[in-house]
């Protein structure tokens, strides 16, 4: 099968056209460094079908980071490049541009975002930069699907290049010239939008813009997510799914292994959904009715912030704080994805540039940046007691995150390096786009979510049965009880929550622990090791030498960390 | 940081316009080309001659 590849400068749309070419939905964002592995998906070509594959953005041939690095790896396995460009910023992508002319290999140049350069009044000559470059030129809107089928269409036309090696100084004297040649930009004046792009950029005026963006997106995630959960999830499970349940209990004869692995525990021949433990009861409700729509919130907020393209500007007024904590700004969107789920969080972390930021940065979201359906979870179960409850467990989480992250700065040999992040203008998210992120992701949530919960709740229920979690509960005790203050029988959450956060955090329900255990279980469960996802992720990531490493420092931080909060708890409280 | 600028097409001599630079430790936001490109204020420094 022919193999095409889409190579380009980060954030010109090449994900976008990816998706639009083969139908594969993709995640694709309004910063550089959405993409950091590459991806392939099939299209249908005039003759034959077509593997098309979507590479990670990269500036030139020479890799910074390693997302970079995929990309420039790719080059060589591909039969034809279609070179990405954004027709906004010409100039600074054809640097790549002349460096894969040097490659040899049959190539077709796209100028993307061709209708906000017409915006910008920016004029191209596209027959002349063909002439110029010796391969055809193609303009397209991505974003809107507008001269696809003419890029298609002339995939038989590529050209094999003939182009001598120059070296980087010639090679910009040579832009200048094309530049000169095929582009007139005709003056205006900037516009409100630009004002605005820089004004958010500023200190005083970003930073308090900033707090109200995060506390408005705050409120509406709590707002969306304990509506969906009120007037469509609950309502949908005791109407619809607890007669269905009730019925099945009645037919297993309301007892016994089987009725208590699907069904769990009746709780005055009702069903309780969380405190069951049943597969068909807590397994289904607590990912889908607990921890859905909070995630669902949370990914159509931070999808809309993504593609507006506010996340750049927030890692320039965090790159000071981040840099008390051994990272610089654009740690701060792995951080924000791990809020989401951590997952895409470690592997955003590919973005850093140095094996001590990645370390930090993983370690760091690994204890101290729960997930959003941990978070769901603990405000449903926390929440109940009032705000003080959450205020305490977050807050506690914040401060670890800080303190944590300077001793790791001071403690572990290098420097952090300096931030370098080209920041793309705001722009007005297409809802297409965005909902299909949404989708992505909220399939990807339920697929990993579901099983591992299922699993998780087999598990425990075996466990239980064959007497396992009592024993280890009786040695676990000192530590469980003498240090944390919590039951024996919180070993069991502990246990599961390395399969599932949410799960273990629903688990201690019906244990009935006051307010201050509560706290303290919380915030042990977030800190102590990552969930079974995140940990596969980080070991590939980091290897076995720095992930026992990282684990190590989750260990003892949770128990430390459990063990202040039950004191101080029990003091003041 | 010099090859990454490079890459983006600012080197010796470049005109670029200062977007945000304010306190101390804040990073330098700048333009250049059209593109508005973020860099740590300590390697600003040490770059740029003329602000």
């Amino acid at each position: 099968m022919k193999k095409i590849l889409l190579v380009g400068n980060p954030n010109v749309g090449k994900s976008v056209l990816f998706s639009r070419l083969t139908g594969v939905n993709v995640v694709a964002s309004n910063y550089p460094g959405t993409t950091i592995e590459f991806t392939e998906g099939v299209m249908s070509g005039k003759k034959e079908k077509i593997k098309l594959i979507d590479t990670p953005g990269t500036y030139s041939l020479s890799p910074t980071c390693s997302a970079e690095k995929v990309a420039t790896e790719m080059i060589q396995k591909g039969d034809l490049i279609i070179n990405v460009l954004d027709a906004t910023h010409l100039e600074r992508n054809l640097l790549l541009t002349l460096q894969l002319l040097e490659q040899k290999k049959p190539m077709i140049v796209v100028l993307n975002i061709w209708d906000e350069a017409k915006h910008k009044g920016i004029k191209i000559n596209v027959k002349k930069l063909e002439k110029l470059l010796g391969v055809p030129v193609i303009t397209i809107i991505a974003l809107t699907g507008e001269g696809l089928k003419k890029l298609v269409s002339s995939f038989e036309k590529a050209k094999t290049p003939c182009t001598k090696q120059i070296s980087t100084e010639k090679k910009w004297c040579k832009i200048g010239k094309i530049i000169g040649d095929v582009q007139v930009v005709t003056h205006r004046h900037h516009t409100l939008k630009e004002k605005f792009r820089d004004l958010t950029i500023k200190p005083l005026f970003g930073i308090t813009f900033a707090i109200l963006i995060l506390f408005l997106v705050f409120l509406a995630i709590k707002f969306v997510g304990e509506n969906l959960i009120e007037y469509f999830f609950e309502p949908l499970f005791e109407n619809l799914w607890s007669p269905i349940i009730l019925k099945l209990s009645v037919f297993l004869n309301g007892e016994g292994f089987l009725h208590n692995i699907l069904i769990g525990e009746l709780v005055g021949n009702k069903i309780a959904y969380v405190e069951s433990l049943g597969l068909l009861t807590t397994g289904l409700f607590v990912p889908i009715a607990m921890v859905l729509p909070y995630v669902f919130a949370f990914y159509v907020f931070l999808s809309l912030l993504e593609d507006v393209g506010y996340l750049p500007r927030l890692s320039v007024l965090m790159d000071n704080i981040m840099h008390r904590v051994g990272l610089h700004g654009c740690s701060i969107i792995p951080m924000f994805l791990g809020l989401g789920c951590n997952v895409p969080g470690a592997l955003a972390s590919r973005i850093l540039e140095s094996k001590r930021e990645k370390f930090i940065a993983m370690t760091l979201m690994a204890i101290a940046i729960p997930c959003m359906a941990q978070t769901a979870m603990i405000i449903g179960l926390i929440g109940a007691t009032g705000a003080f409850g959450i205020g305490f467990v977050f807050g506690t989480l914040f401060l670890v995150w800080i303190v944590l992250g300077i001793i790791l700065n001071k403690s572990i040999k290098g420097e952090s390096p300096e931030l370098f992040m080209e920041i793309p203008p705001y722009r007005i998210p297409h809802l297409r786009t965005l909902f299909k992120k949404v989708y992505v992701r909220i399939k990807s949530f339920i697929g990993e979510a579901l099983l591992y919960v299922l699993l998780g709740i087999l598990f425990i229920n075996i466990l239980y049965s064959l007497g396992i979690i009592q024993f280890v509960g009786k040695i676990t005790a000192p530590i469980i009880t003498g240090i944390l203050g919590l039951p024996e029988e919180a070993v069991g959450s502990l246990i599961i929550g390395f399969l599932r956060k949410d799960v273990a955090i629903g688990m201690l329900l019906p244990l009935g622990l006051t307010v201050n255990q509560l706290i303290v279980a919380s915030v042990v469960l977030a800190m102590y090791f990552p969930c079974i996802a995140t940990f596969i992720v980080m070991l590939k990531e980091l290897g076995m030498k720095d992930m026992l490493k990282s684990a190590g420092i989750m260990v003892f931080s949770a128990f430390f960390v459990g063990g202040v909060l039950n004191l101080l708890l029990n003091t003041f409280f | 940081m010099l090859t990454k600028l490079n890459v983006m097409g600012v080197s010796v001599g470049t005109k670029i316009k200062k977007i945000s630079s304010t306190s101390p430790n804040w990073p330098m936001v700048f333009e250049a080309k059209g593109v508005q490109v973020a860099i740590g204020k300590g390697i600003a420094q040490k770059i740029f001659v003329k602000i």
